[in-house]
């Protein structure tokens, strides 16, 4: 297993967080591509429409995370405003007014988790695999899975801290990503710099 | 038998991710890579593809059924795909058995530990030239088949993967036409 290759030396969080989208949206796109095959059915084309959905909250939230690193103008102004808008009410009178929202929020913050959960899923199989082996696998290896690891429980805690946070931000990138498809624009070919 | 064993709660599934076993134990994760490692030192479950997070409860010599191989094959790769001799066989398309299942995979693995599998890489965009030449018929316990055209084509075009022989193939279930227009989608991600 080449896991100097494969688990480079601490890399911050938010490159983990990116990587975690990454290898999600691959995993639902080879879902998808399955799917389209076969989306006969009703069933079978609500899985799709389910899945496209997915894909499109995941590739939202990896153009915020990826975004934070050059810190554009729009990525403060998204911030700014979902922190206002993504704000936990206190009443619970009001929140279970809100029902509709809260559902759209727990959706997006559960496939967001989801794409967490499944690397660090991977990284503790890898863990196991290199514990199977007779020298017990590299420690410096086993050592960067762990901090992998470490690093995807903090995502993980800190998503379920801002939920309501992440729901808008994927809402309102999801928005802008369908607006550029309409008009035959890929999300990367966007303006970004200073934007 | 230790409390954490299957057997006294009966009811983690033959097929298992770390997840499963981490909801089964409901214990912290630390509790469940210890269990699942003392598991697969004891040989009593394996990993089906390391490193991937996917084990199956197999006792040694023990062959799974087609259900649990096809179900350990699905949760392991996502886009597990049956190709060659295998898919021809369950498509009608072949009067000779396969001896072990041919599937495609997208992502790199170094082993895999289920018994009766034979894995096949396939490069990116393999699934979605072949999705949208229609290449995709049926399936084997939700597993699916390339068609017949397009495991003729793919055997051709990676020549990795068995396929009987040409006598014992059922020609009037084959269309030259559509084993050429799989050709030509192939062709594109082979060149």
């Amino acid at each position: 297993m080449e896991c100097q290759e494969q688990y480079p030396a601490v890399r911050p969080v938010d490159w983990l967080a990116s990587e975690a989208m990454k290898s999600r949206i691959q995993a639902l796109s080879e879902y998808l591509a399955v799917y389209r095959a076969e989306a006969r059915d009703r069933r079978r084309a609500r899985n799709l429409r389910e899945l496209r959905h997915d894909i499109r909250r995941l590739e939202a939230w990896r153009w915020y995370l990826d975004a934070a690193r050059r810190q554009p103008r729009w990525w403060h102004w998204l911030r700014v405003v979902s922190a206002a808008l993504g704000q936990r009410p206190h009443d619970p009178l009001r929140r279970a007014g809100k029902r509709r929202q809260g559902m759209l929020r727990l959706s997006a913050y559960s496939v967001i988790d989801r794409a967490y959960a499944a690397l660090m899923e991977d990284c503790q199989g890898c863990l196991l695999a290199l514990s199977l082996r007779r020298d017990g696998g590299d420690p410096a290896c086993r050592g960067r899975l762990a901090d992998r690891v470490a690093g995807l429980n903090q995502l993980r805690a800190q998503l379920a801290d801002e939920a309501e946070r992440v729901a808008v931000i994927c809402a309102v990138l999801g928005l802008v990503q369908r607006c550029a498809s309409w008009f035959g624009l890929h999300p990367g070919a966007l303006p970004t710099v200073g934007s | 038998m230790n409390h954490h064993s299957w057997q006294s709660r009966g009811a983690l599934p033959r097929v298992f991710s770390l997840a499963d076993l981490k909801r089964f134990l409901g214990a912290d994760e630390q509790t469940a890579m210890a269990t699942a490692l003392r598991w697969l030192e004891s040989g009593q479950v394996r990993q089906i593809a390391p490193p991937r997070p996917v084990f199956i409860r197999l006792g040694a010599g023990e062959l799974p059924d087609e259900r649990d191989l096809c179900l350990a094959l699905r949760r392991t790769f996502p886009a597990v795909v049956i190709v060659g001799g295998s898919a021809l066989w369950r498509q009608g398309a072949s009067r000779e058995r396969d001896l072990l299942l041919d599937c495609a995979v997208s992502g790199a693995t170094d082993q895999c530990h289920l018994p009766g599998v034979r894995l096949h890489l396939r490069p990116d965009g393999w699934l979605a030239a072949v999705s949208r030449a229609h290449g995709l018929s049926g399936h084997c316990h939700e597993v699916p088949l390339l068609s017949a055209e397009m495991a003729v084509a793919d055997a051709a075009a990676f020549a990795d993967v068995w396929v009987p022989d040409r006598s014992s193939l059922d020609w009037q279930r084959l269309s030259a036409e559509r084993v050429a227009v799989a050709q030509r989608a192939l062709q594109s991600i082979r060149a």
